[in-house]
Order: structure tokens, then C-alpha cells, then sequence
């Protein structure tokens, strides 16, 4: 718990899969994967600003459903900008993303930046976008998208041969969600996904964020300047989980960090800037960084780990080195977690990103009303 | 027009649909149904087509009704780490997605697989489609036609705003790339060019906007016809349009569906196809077929005359309207009762379906395709995984025996192995 030193806490760890080309996307994937991470996150872009020569960003459902062949234990969360998204569409990726990866599948949902509104334009009035870039549309997006997995009951397939009924009509319903920013009638046109709601993930950047984040998140990602900072971002998460009936367990927290490994003589310039050798700190562009040693690294993980502030970290690689950089946090920093006893050192026997994570099963929305 | 350039050989996509293309081959006692959400089954299908050195697999997609069905681009993002040449085509209706989101995820197709991906362009068929986005109802016919063609333009902008090798753009000159009528999109597009350029561009519409916009703008046409001869009219009324778009009769290959029922023997596969026939459910498929009708067929005898005097006009259906009229002048020509109606409908949903040995079967694709009825076929197996494995274990050896087929995959990309031209880039940098 909070403050206390509680050992046999699971780390958890994910990764970003970020501008790298396929060949090199698949790579990071089968490192993490060998490393026992739970998942990665493949970003979404629409951005309009210049991008880099040398980061493409690979469309995140495609991605990570080609990655899905080439891994098995792994999670694969996809970003998505609700500004500029169908529930419906959404939610049907990523039930086929969960069917095969055999429940593999998450969710990081943003509201989407304004300026990214100039790749979705419309001319005409009837069809006007986006859906709102508040924090709350975020959070009607994912509620959105939760009720159409569950606008088939788990066990709604029946494939009756005798009788000649594939599905169980009564099983399968209309949702008819109406929100402020989408509505949308269902059903899905696919049966409830393996986890029956893929977890949703919400990085907390602003206040707004955090109330988001309180109703529907399973997974939030933080971006603290300090430990103390991230202590105190805990608690004001845990305490709203609560003031919406959640259990604090059901919410995990993750702190988004870069690694960079320093070994003997090869300090570089963004940590002489840094000043943070050895320790954790901001860079310039807002990034949790920790250089160090893997022993350094390790401690500092277990710090924060052990303060309670953290269920875990995103690693977010350098862009520009980030295979060679994910390769030594995977190899070096992970084993090093794994001899402290810190981080598992067996995959889990379950496939399921939420199990995987300590996350139970929803139950049917429509069932707990009836 | 030319048809029989040498050395050209026939197409030949296979179209992946659940259990199979037979609507009854789910209840086959052979079938385990649960398995169409499993990436197993559909990796075997991908790869004895990919035995089979097929150009390409296509899946279809709709954004309504209870078809339990994997997402198209998402099932072929996973089927391209499982195959190494075949092509993938993904269908994206255009009436409720993001020309932005589209051009991403082909790109994204496009780069994992290495220059096999394809987009079958649809407009979507039903008004239950715009509850699920929260609109109040489908555009009608021509609207949508006109929001697609404008749609793909911008899909293509957006494409030829990538540049070979990188990802665009330093002056930031490609900005504001994608403007139509009904589209503002400024782009660039954050990927390095596709290595095909554009995806294969399919289109399956065979309405008059359907045929307009397929003769202008489609490198592959997907069609129902349910006889040689309306094939043979379909194709030169298509190829006919090729030259007021400044297009040449090879620029645009139109593969007509063929559903079928081979064995090795003509006894063997009628038996088959009997069996088929007789998993149909009856009262369901009436239902659905007299949603054509303006009364109950179910009332009427089974094996009495369909009344065709009670078919729908054209104006009173807003989905698959030319499917329609294909439909009513077979009932009326083969003078057929409500039950072959309904067996006919339901080897293939009004696409041609055929029965017999290889040898057969490899007559009659080689008289479409030596007679300007068709240019390639989209396959349609009746039955998975059986269908597909009877086509490519008796049909395409007696095509190659023929001189009709490739014998190893030759060319790096869908596009280069259909014969189409790289599109050529248009870029404003
Ligand atoms: C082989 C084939 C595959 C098709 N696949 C789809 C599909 O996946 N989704 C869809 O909405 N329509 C699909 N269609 C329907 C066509 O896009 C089109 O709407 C239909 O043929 C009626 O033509 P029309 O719209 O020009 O009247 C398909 C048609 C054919 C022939």
C-alpha cells in the first residue's frame, strides 16, 4: 500500500513501439516480449507537424494486428484520438485485435489534438468534426465503445446446426448509446471479445484527464517531474477511483519513463544537460528520464516502485536510438529488476492482457441492470 | 478491343467469407463454425492460397448487423506476417470512415507486407450502417457514389504526399493536399510512400455510378453476373468507358465471382452441392429474399413460380440495386421456382456458381476469359477450408497445364503481378 514497503507487489511494464519501420517494430516486439513486459503501445499520429525523416508512424490496429502473428504473450494497446474516431470502428478493431491475439488487446484512448482537425475537415455541415477534444469525450468514447462489446453476451454464440441459429437473438442487443459527443445504436457486429472489455488506458495530463481517467481507466499513465510529484499524483488517483466506486487496485498506474543507459565513459550530452546521472529527472521535452548504469536504473525503479507511487513504468525509448536503447533497458535493466526479484521471471500462464495485469473480467453492463 | 494479347494469363482472387460462400456451409456436419474468429483458420486459408500462388485475398466488411465478423484490414494486418506474396485486399467503406484514416492504414498494409496490399471501395448497402455513427439516415445511391469518388481523390493526394523513402516534407509544400467538394484534408501524411504507390484500387459496385467510377478510377472490378453472356455485356459496357477517362483496356482487370463446387467427378460434386442445398434453412432464406419482394414469398408454394409480378422496383431498393435486376431477369429467363430461387441464391448470393469436375470447371473459366467475359475470377468457395483446397489442388493445375496460369509468383507487388502500372506520383514537392 501507499507509503509502506510492499515487496511482493507486481511491476508492471510497458513499452512504446515508437518510429521504428516494420522490420525494426517487430524487433522491439520480440525483445520485449522475451523480456516479459505485459504490453506496448503503438501511438497514434495525425500530426501536422513536419515529421521526422526517419520515424514513420505505422497505422496502430494494422500494426499491432501483424505483430499479433508474430508474438503470443505480449499485450498490444493502441492509441486512438476519439476527436477523430468511430466508437463503432474502434471497438471492432479492437475485438478483432482481442480474438487474435487471443485476448491481447487494449485501448489508449486521447482526445486528439485541435490542430490535427485539418486532416479530418469536412465541407459540409451534416457531417462536421471532430467530437470534442475534452477530456470527457475521451471517457464517452471508451463508455461508448464498452457498451458495444457488451451488445452480445458472452455466450451469445451458439451455432445450433440442428435449428439452423448461429447466435442466441435474445443475447444480442441494441445499446443505443446516446452521449453528448457520439452516440451510436449497435449491436457490434462481432461477439464480445475475449477480455469483454479490452482495457482502456488513459495517460493523466491534465485535471480533466485524471476525472476521465477515474471512471473508465484500468490503465493511466503519469508524468511526473519527481517522486514526490508522482506520490501525490497517486493519491489524488486513487482517491477519485473511489469517489467513482472503484477499487484503487482496479486503476494501475504507470509512470512513463525513458531510460538511458550510461555505462563507464559514454555519458552523453543529454545527460551532462540533465544533470540526472544516476537519477530521474525532466528533459527538456518533458520526458521522464532516469540514466544510469543498469544497477542505477534498477535502484531508481525500485524506489519509486517501492514507494507506492507507481504500479509501474511505460518505457518510452530515445526516437533516435530507440531500438538500441530498448534493447539495453530489455537485456540489461530487466534481468537486473529479475535478480532483485522485482519483475517476473516466467511469462504468465494467461494469455489475457487483463489477467495479465491483475485486472478482473468485466461482467455484462446489460446484465447487472436487468 | 484487343483480348487475347499473348501471354496473358488469368487472375484469380479468392474471396474469404466466414465458413464459405454457401450460406448453409456453416451447418455442415464437417464445420466448426467458432473457428471464423480464430487466426488459425484464416492463416491456413491464406496460405494454401498462397500454395496455390492466387494473386490475392480479398475480405469484405460492413459497419452493421449481427455478422460476427473479424474487422478486414485488422485480419489482414495479422494474415500479412503469414504470408509472403499474396496480395491483400481489405474492403473500407467510405461513407463513414476518414479519408486520413484510410490512407494510413493502407499505407501501414502496404509497408508490412511489402507491396500487397489492395482496398475494395465501398459505399455500404444498408440505412442501419448510419445508426452506428450517429446519423440520422444512409445517403442515398448517387450521394454516396459522389462522397467515394471524392473520397479515394483525396486517398491518393494524401498518398502522393509521401515521398520514396522518406516521410515527407521539409518546405511543407505538399500542405493541404487533399481538397474536394465534400473533404478538406491537409496532410501530409505521416509514412514514407507506399511501395506500390496506391494500393490496388478495387472497386465492386455495378450500378451505372458503380460502373462510372470503376472505369475511371479501379485497377480491379469485383462483380456479380450470374450467366456468360451478362458477363460478356458487363465487360465491354466496362472496358467500353476505359477510353473517355483516357485509360487503356488493360489499365482495369474485371474479375466476375465464381462460386464453386468441384470434385472429381461431375456425380461427386453435385452430391455436394446437393448436400449444401439441403442445409439451407428455409424459412430464414424466404425471409430474407422477400425483403425484394413487396409481399411474403413464404406464403406462396415452394415449388410454384417465384411472382415476379411482386419484385421491388429498382427506385424502392436503396442497397445492392444492381443485384436486383440481375436476379429478376434469371428468375424470369430459367423460369424458376421459389425453391431453386432459393437455392440458387444461396450458392453464392446471385454471383455465378458452377458445379463439376476441374477439367469443367477450367473450360468455362477459359471460355470467359478467351471471350471478353472476364479478365481473372474472384473465387468464392462454397465451403472453407475444402472448397479452397479442392480449387487449388484440381483447378489450378489444369489452368497451368493450360498455359492459363502463373507457375511461380513472379513480380514484387499485387500491383506489378497484376500487370497494372505503378501510379505515377504526382507530387507537389
Ligand atoms: C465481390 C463483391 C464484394 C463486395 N463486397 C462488399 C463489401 O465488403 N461491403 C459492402 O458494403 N459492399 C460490398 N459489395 C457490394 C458492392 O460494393 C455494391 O454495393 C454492390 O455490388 C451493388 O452495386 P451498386 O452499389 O453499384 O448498386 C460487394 C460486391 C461484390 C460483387
Amino acid at each position: 500500500m501507499m507509503g509502506g514497503k510492499s515487496s511482493n507487489r507486481q511491476l508492471y511494464m510497458s513499452a512504446a513501439v515508437d518510429g521504428l519501420n516494420y522490420q525494426q517494430c517487430v524487433q522491439l516486439a520480440e525483445m520485449a516480449e522475451r523480456a516479459l513486459l505485459h504490453a506496448l503501445i503503438a501511438p497514434e499520429s495525425s500530426r501536422l507537424e513536419k515529421p521526422a525523416p526517419s520515424s514513420p508512424v505505422l497505422e496502430p490496429f494494422t500494426l499491432l494486428a501483424a505483430l499479433s502473428a508474430s508474438t503470443s504473450t505480449i499485450g498490444l494497446i493502441a492509441e486512438v484520438h476519439s476527436a477523430f474516431y468511430e466508437p463503432f470502428h474502434a471497438a471492432r478493431k479492437l475485438a478483432a485485435l482481442d480474438y487474435m491475439s487471443s485476448g491481447r488487446a487494449g485501448c489508449l484512448t486521447l482526445p486528439g489534438q485541435e490542430a490535427a482537425a485539418a486532416n479530418f475537415g469536412r465541407v459540409s455541415k451534416e457531417q462536421l468534426r471532430p467530437h470534442g477534444y475534452e477530456a470527457s469525450a475521451a471517457v464517452e468514447f471508451a463508455e461508448a465503445m464498452q457498451q458495444l462489446w457488451d451488445s452480445w453476451d458472452d455466450d451469445a454464440l451458439i451455432y445450433d446446426k440442428q435449428a439452423g441459429m448461429q447466435f442466441d437473438e435474445a443475447k444480442v442487443r441494441e445499446v443505443n448509446y446516446t452521449g453528448r459527443y457520439y452516440s451510436t445504436r449497435g449491436p457490434l457486429n462481432i461477439a464480445r471479445p475475449p477480455q469483454g472489455h479490452p482495457p482502456i488506458v488513459v495517460p493523466i495530463r491534465t485535471q480533466d484527464d485524471k476525472l476521465a481517467a477515474a471512471r473508465v481507466a484500468d490503465v493511466m499513465i503519469i508524468e511526473p517531474n519527481s517522486l514526490e510529484e508522482a506520490i501525490e499524483l497517486s493519491l489524488e488517483l486513487r482517491e477519485l477511483l473511489r469517489q467513482q466506486g472503484r477499487q484503487p487496485e482496479q486503476g494501475r498506474i504507470l509512470a512513463s519513463l525513458t531510460p538511458i543507459a550510461v555505462t563507464a565513459g559514454s555519458i552523453s550530452e543529454v545527460d551532462l544537460r540533465l544533470g540526472t546521472v544516476g537519477g530521474g529527472g525532466k528533459t527538456a521535452r518533458g520526458r521522464l528520464c532516469c540514466a544510469g548504469t543498469a544497477e542505477e536504473i534498477a535502484d531508481w525503479i525500485q524506489l519509486w516502485h517501492h514507494s507506492g507511487a507507481v504500479d509501474g513504468f511505460h518505457i518510452q525509448p530515445p526516437l533516435q536510438a530507440a531500438l538500441d536503447s530498448f534493447g539495453y533497458f530489455a537485456e540489461q535493466v530487466i534481468p537486473e529488476l529479475q535478480r532483485r526479484g522485482m519483475f517476473r521471471q516466467t511469462g504468465s500462464s494467461s494469455t489475457s492482457l487483463r489477467e495479465q495485469l491483475g485486472l478482473s473480467r468485466p461482467i455484462n453492463q446489460f446484465h447487472v441492470i436487468r | 478491343m484487343q483480348l487475347n494479347e499473348d501471354n496473358r494469363q488469368i487472375r484469380l482472387n479468392v474471396f474469404i467469407h466466414g465458413t464459405g460462400h454457401h450460406e448453409a456451409a456453416w451447418r455442415h456436419p464437417d464445420m466448426q463454425p467458432r473457428q471464423t474468429l480464430d487466426i488459425s483458420y484464416y492463416r491456413h486459408l491464406a496460405q494454401v492460397a498462397e500454395r496455390g500462388l492466387m494473386d490475392s485475398i480479398f475480405v469484405s466488411d460492413a459497419y452493421f448487423g449481427k455478422i460476427n465478423k473479424l474487422e478486414a484490414t485488422t485480419l489482414l494486418g495479422a494474415l500479412s506476417a503469414a504470408t509472403s506474396h499474396i496480395g491483400l485486399i481489405a474492403t473500407v467503406g467510405t461513407t463513414y470512415y476518414e479519408p486520413y484514416h484510410l490512407a494510413r492504414q493502407a499505407a501501414t498494409l502496404d509497408h508490412i507486407s511489402g507491396g500487397r496490399a489492395g482496398w475494395n471501395i465501398v459505399t455500404g448497402s444498408a440505412d442501419e450502417t448510419a445508426f452506428n455513427f450517429g446519423r440520422a439516415a444512409h445517403p442515398e445511391h448517387a450521394q454516396r457514389y459522389q462522397l467515394a469518388k471524392e473520397f479515394v481523390e483525396v486517398a491518393k493526394q494524401l498518398w502522393d504526399s509521401c515521398v520514396e523513402g522518406v516521410a515527407v516534407n521539409d518546405a511543407g509544400s505538399t500542405n493541404g493536399v487533399g481538397s474536394t467538394r465534400h473533404y478538406e484534408v491537409k496532410g501530409p501524411l505521416d509514412a514514407p510512400r507506399l511501395p506500390q504507390g496506391y494500393p490496388v484500387l478495387v472497386q465492386a459496385g455495378s450500378s451505372e455510378s458503380g460502373k462510372a467510377m470503376g472505369a475511371e478510377m479501379a485497377d480491379v472490378i469485383f462483380t456479380a453476373q450470374q450467366t456468360f453472356e451478362a458477363a460478356r455485356a458487363f465487360y465491354t459496357d466496362v472496358k467500353g468507358r476505359l477510353p473517355a477517362y483516357g485509360r487503356k483496356a488493360g489499365e482495369l482487370l474485371i474479375m466476375p465471382g465464381l462460386c464453386p463446387i468441384v470434385a472429381d467427378t461431375l456425380g461427386e460434386a453435385r452430391e455436394l452441392e446437393e448436400e449444401l442445398n439441403q442445409l439451407v434453412h428455409m424459412e430464414d432464406a424466404l425471409r430474407r429474399l422477400s425483403r425484394r419482394f413487396a409481399a411474403d414469398l413464404s406464403s406462396y408454394p415452394l415449388d410454384g413460380p417465384v411472382p415476379l409480378h411482386l419484385a421491388k422496383s429498382l427506385g424502392e431498393i436503396n442497397s445492392l440495386k444492381s443485384r436486383q435486376s440481375l436476379l429478376l431477369e434469371l428468375i424470369e429467363e430459367e423460369q424458376m421456382t421459389i425453391r431453386q430461387f432459393v437455392h440458387r441464391f444461396a450458392n453464392g448470393r446471385g454471383h455465378y456458381a458452377f458445379t463439376g469436375t476441374a477439367v469443367q470447371l477450367a473450360d468455362e473459366m477459359e471460355k470467359w476469359f478467351h471471350s471478353g467475359a472476364a479478365d481473372g475470377f474472384n473465387v468464392m468457395p462454397q465451403i472453407f477450408p475444402s472448397g479452397l483446397e479442392a480449387f487449388v489442388e484440381k483447378v489450378i493445375p489444369e489452368l497451368q497445364n493450360r498455359g492459363l496460369f502463373r507457375t511461380a509468383y513472379e513480380g514484387a507487388s499485387l500491383r506489378e503481378r497484376l500487370g497494372l502500372k505503378a501510379p505515377a506520383q504526382h507530387c507537389k514537392v
